[in-house]
């Protein structure tokens, strides 16, 4: 041993010791003798209550800066628990709860249920009821002297600026905010969420959720015995970290001219892209909802069991038959393959009907159409002549060229975490697996767009981007997703005779497509109408303008709702005219030039 | 063993009663702090506290009668042991404890006694040569491996218990002083890295004792080049590499008024409850910053403010003073031992329960960080109070086998 006896080492040691224990005497002897009247004075008066103070939650913007949710104030009604019922016991606390049920209009066992939370900590705050009317909020001023612990508390919830009344635009992308789940509440706890915190639910407000949500501050406060605050303690407040803006490649004004189009009656979905970038200018799906019906239980339950399917995104989640507005597929792969030229005649004129084994399968035209070339049969959507056609491409090639455009797989749109269907591209394999054999009819039927096949509105507007770019892109609705394009492996010429074709389907005057022609703009597209066994013919328009030089390319369903000539070409008109109307000639505005737009509207201070 | 003659002759009475009166007092206070709880489940905080002193006092017997050689013979097996069960911990447990049903089992509680046996085995080993780098680097490792391991879980408080007890063990154990400021160097260092005018008169205290002292070339060596890595190293890890959530929390951790509602809230209130105790306190379930909205850890992590604010400052004196007492005692038992392994483990033990004395009250009275450490023999919690009174069954252990020597 190097350092003295073992006595002296002890003397050391229980030195220090004696050093830790003077300190805690010491320690003790500020707080309870020196300071004693000050903190008598604070237990019995007055108790420092931390307040959360709410992070803004980030706003959702357009393309151009326009705000899509803001933060609007709103009165909610907290109680802090054990300051109520301290004083309340037995008979007394039942009739305190009783009364705070009648000016809160909840039941005495939901008032209960939310005192007794236990996810809460000791002497925080519980939410008793949100958004409550100046009615409510005034009766509980009156009767604050009564009521230990309740409290008035100005909360921020989510406004929609643009919408037009009842009206909402977009709620689909756009989402909703709603109480966090009670068994979800455990994951999120680590990451400061309490129990009674509003969370992104769908859409944006979901995906977006951590950029949005931004940090909770809190602020203390000094309320006397009655719970008033009588004063605070600035120098221990934190501020809140308000959560990042959301930009939006939508344009508000085409979106809404979207919404408008299609009027309420209507089912369906509408989707507008630049098919240089694929940013989505537009994305309707009808019917609608309105995201604050999430706070009503009664509403929200009637969406939710409604058959007309509101809260389905039939964009991206919705999968139908393409019908006619697949035929261009067909279309490319003969031409590509060489198995016949645009102008040329080859297959006998079509009497309305075609025979196939010991089945007829039919034209639209009960007549005929009688002798077409490829671009008289696209003009006219003449289904026999694609029948001939069909057989000759074969399935195989038909499925490849399906699955060129990106048919059979989800487009990856950067909200598809919210849900997007695949569709299905049939191929060979699939008919012997599921049918067990296949069958050459099966072919008649899949090179109109019908049989198994089946696509989202969203794979349909890609498809009709990639038609007039010549680019497979990824479409995308958050303005910093950058474009990812492939070229398609097929002719410049082919691609050109096809937009020339349709082209013609809307120029000429018995082209299916002609509702949707603009004076002073050219546009291309094509009809569809697409038979299903559940009802009535859904109604496909795909168009994009200008012919020559495309920069918007809309694509519009209507479920159940006829022929895509005079039902979904209108529509698609209506939103081609806004388009050119907003933007003239100009091109798109990009990223830089909407980041040049003058400052937004300051989010609601609370 | 005999036990009447055990009793007679070789039982610490003083320490006993002591032992026994502070657990009677915590419960009582347990009482006191769950006093007008609306529990619908269950029993009373202090009923299962009653129920887990019975259980403890039994631990405490089988210690007793355990032969000290045993755990010489085994240290490196419990410790292995412990430390396998914190890795399993990890992985399979609820990070924690292992849940068996009703009860919670604490591995880290275990690890404290294992690594206090195994270093006290390491040291105790005669003609160890305390001024050569290398006889330092095993007993390091051994402290670093649970201490890593219990941080992760993550227990921050448990893991600063593991690297307390080192130093004071090197010390008992022998070791110079000086040679003991050249291991903490680097903490100091680290301090003063981040107070630029402090920095310059720490490497000068540094580098003179080192020129005085004069320790071997590769001590100097290792010892300016760690402090060296934490003086230039830690400003620019913490400017560069840590995330601004990571350096909010250290620095929540070191001043908790910044914590939102956690932390800093609780010290706040612990201090009111306190202050307001005055001289003589407000009496026995009188309290009432511990009574109203308070924080739920009362009878855990904060039972002394309950203390403060019901007894007062003589209170809290008195809790000091009974504390004070037991350390004592143990200070007795390790110098009068012949053993030197059991001498070790008689200070590494002590040393274990004065840290938690001093972080608990340090933390309700809010001089030291909040790190959810108990205040032995009076918080509530069964593993806890287990686990202290485990640690005083091998003080009594020791005080009885004094002559033994091996």
């Amino acid at each position: 041993m190097h350092n003295g006896t073992r006595e002296r080492r002890a003397y050391v040691l229980f030195g220090a010791v004696m050093l830790l224990f003077g300190i805690l005497t010491v320690r003790l002897y500020l707080l309870q003798i020196a300071d004693w009247e000050q903190y008598r004075i604070q237990s019995e008066n007055n108790t420092m209550q931390p307040v959360p103070t709410e992070a803004s939650r980030g706003l959702v913007r357009d393309r151009n800066g326009t705000i899509l949710v803001d933060n609007r104030p709103s009165y909610t009604i907290p109680v802090v628990p054990p300051r109520l019922l301290s004083s309340a016991i037995g008979e007394a606390r039942e009739a305190l709860i009783a009364r705070l049920s009648q000016i809160v209009g909840l039941s005495n066992a939901k008032i209960e249920e939310k005192l007794n939370s236990k996810n809460r900590l000791f002497y925080e705050p519980v939410k008793l009821k949100l958004d409550v009317g100046f009615g409510t909020v005034s009766i509980v001023e009156e009767n604050r002297y009564d009521l230990p612990g309740v409290e008035i508390q100005v909360e921020a919830r989510r406004g929609y600026p643009t919408f037009l009344g009842d009206h909402p635009i977009a709620p689909h992308i756009l989402g909703y905010v709603g109480l966090i789940d009670a068994n979800q509440y455990p994951q999120m706890k680590s990451l400061g969420y309490r129990y009674d915190d509003q969370i992104g639910k769908r859409g944006i407000e979901r995906l977006k959720e951590t950029q949005m949500r931004g940090q909770e501050g809190v602020k203390y406060i000094e309320v006397n015995a009655r719970g008033r605050e009588v004063g605070g303690f600035p120098d221990k407040t934190l501020p809140p970290i308000p959560g990042e803006d959301i930009k939006l490649t939508l344009d508000w004004r085409l979106q809404q001219a979207a919404e408008q189009a299609f009027s309420d009656t209507l089912k369906g979905s509408l989707i507008a892209i630049d098919p240089s970038t694929g940013e989505v200018l537009a994305m309707v799906s009808q019917p609608r909802f309105h995201p604050r019906s999430i706070r009503d239980i009664t509403a929200w339950r009637a969406l939710q069991s409604d058959p007309a399917k509101p809260l389905l995104n039939r964009s991206m989640q919705g999968e139908y038959p393409p019908a006619s507005v697949f035929k261009m597929i067909t279309a490319i792969a003969a031409l590509e393959l060489g198995i016949l030229e645009a102008d040329e005649y080859r297959f006998d004129p079509c009497e309305g009907e075609f025979a196939f084994g010991d089945r007829i399968f039919r034209c639209h035209k009960t007549g005929g159409c009688g002798e077409l070339n490829l671009r008289g049969a696209l003009v006219h959507s003449c289904d026999v002549f694609f029948y001939h056609l069909g057989r000759e491409v074969g399935i195989e090639n038909w499925s490849r060229y399906a699955s060129l455009f990106g048919f059979g797989q989800p487009t990856n749109i950067d909200i598809a975490a919210d849900g997007e269907a695949h569709g299905l591209v049939p191929d060979r394999v699939y008919y012997e697996k599921r049918k067990g054999k296949w069958f050459e009819g099966n072919m008649l039927n899949l090179s109109i767009g019908q049989g198994e096949l089946l696509a989202t509105p969203l794979q349909v507007a890609r498809y009709n981007a990639a038609l007039a770019s010549g680019q497979l892109l990824n479409p995308h609705i958050f303005l910093d997703t950058p474009t990812k394009s492939t070229p398609l492996p097929i002719s410049a010429t082919t691609l050109e005779t096809i937009r020339s074709i349709m082209h013609d389907v809307v120029a000429r005057p018995n082209g299916t497509g002609r509702h949707a022609q603009l004076s002073e703009i050219s546009v291309a597209g094509k009809t569809g109408t697409a038979q299903n066994s559940h009802g009535d013919d859904h109604a496909w328009f795909v168009a994009f303008a200008p012919a020559e030089n495309p920069r918007i390319a809309v694509t519009v369903l209507v479920e159940n709702g006829g022929g895509g000539s005079t039902v979904a070409a209108p529509i698609a008109k209506k939103i081609l005219k806004t388009f050119f109307e907003i933007y003239g000639t100009e091109t798109v505005p990009n990223l830089v030039a909407a980041q040049k737009m003058p400052a937004p509207l300051q989010a609601t201070p609370r | 063993m005999d036990i009447s003659r055990f009793v007679r002759r070789d039982l610490d009475i003083p320490l006993i009663s002591t032992i026994c009166l502070t657990t009677l007092i915590g419960i009582t206070m347990i009482y006191s702090a769950s006093y007008n709880w609306d529990l619908d489940t269950a029993g009373q905080p202090y009923e299962k506290q009653i129920t887990w002193a019975v259980l403890a006092l039994i631990a405490l017997g089988i210690t007793v009668a355990i032969p000290l050689k045993f755990f010489y013979a085994f240290a490196y097996i419990l410790y292995g042991l412990s430390v396998t069960l914190l890795l399993l911990v990890l992985e399979l447990g609820d990070r924690r404890w292992f849940n068996l049903g009703p009860i919670h089992i604490q591995p880290s509680e275990l690890a404290k006694l294992a690594l206090v046996l195994v270093l006290a085995r390491y040291l105790s080993v005669r003609n160890r040569d305390f001024t050569r780098v290398r006889t330092f680097v095993l007993p390091f490792l051994l402290v670093l491996v649970p201490t890593l391991l219990v941080f992760k879980q993550p227990d921050l408080g448990t893991a600063l218990v593991f690297s307390s007890v080192i130093l004071p063990l090197f010390f008992w154990a022998g070791v110079r002083p000086v040679h003991l400021f050249f291991m903490v160097s680097p903490g100091l260092t680290l301090i003063c890295a981040f107070h630029p005018w402090t920095l310059a008169p720490m490497v000068l205290l540094l580098v003179g004792l080192l020129f005085f002292h004069r320790p071997r070339l590769l001590t100097t060596i290792i010892t300016l080049l760690i402090n060296l890595t934490v003086a230039v190293g830690a400003p620019y890890l913490w400017d560069n590499k840590l995330h601004d959530y990571q350096k909010r929390r250290i620095l929540t951790f070191l001043n908790p008024d910044m914590d939102r509602l956690g932390a800093g809230y609780q010290v706040i209130q612990s201090k009111v409850a306190i202050g307001s105790g005055g001289l003589r306190g407000k009496g026995f379930l009188e309290g009432t910053q511990t009574k109203l909205a308070f924080l739920p850890e009362q009878h855990t992590d904060f039972i002394f403010s309950v203390i403060g604010e019901e007894f007062g400052f003589v209170g809290a004196m008195v809790i000091l003073g009974l504390f004070l007492f037991i350390i004592w005692r143990a200070f007795k038992i390790a110098v009068q031992v012949k053993s030197r392994f059991a001498s070790l483990v008689a200070i590494g033990l002590t040393v274990i329960l004065v840290f938690h004395i001093f972080v608990n009250i340090g933390m309700t009275t809010g001089v030291m960080p909040v790190t959810g450490l108990p205040l032995p023999f009076l918080s509530y919690g069964g593993s806890t109070l287990v686990m202290s009174m485990v640690l005083v069954g091998f003080l009594l252990n020791i005080n009885a086998n004094r002559h033994e020597t091996f």
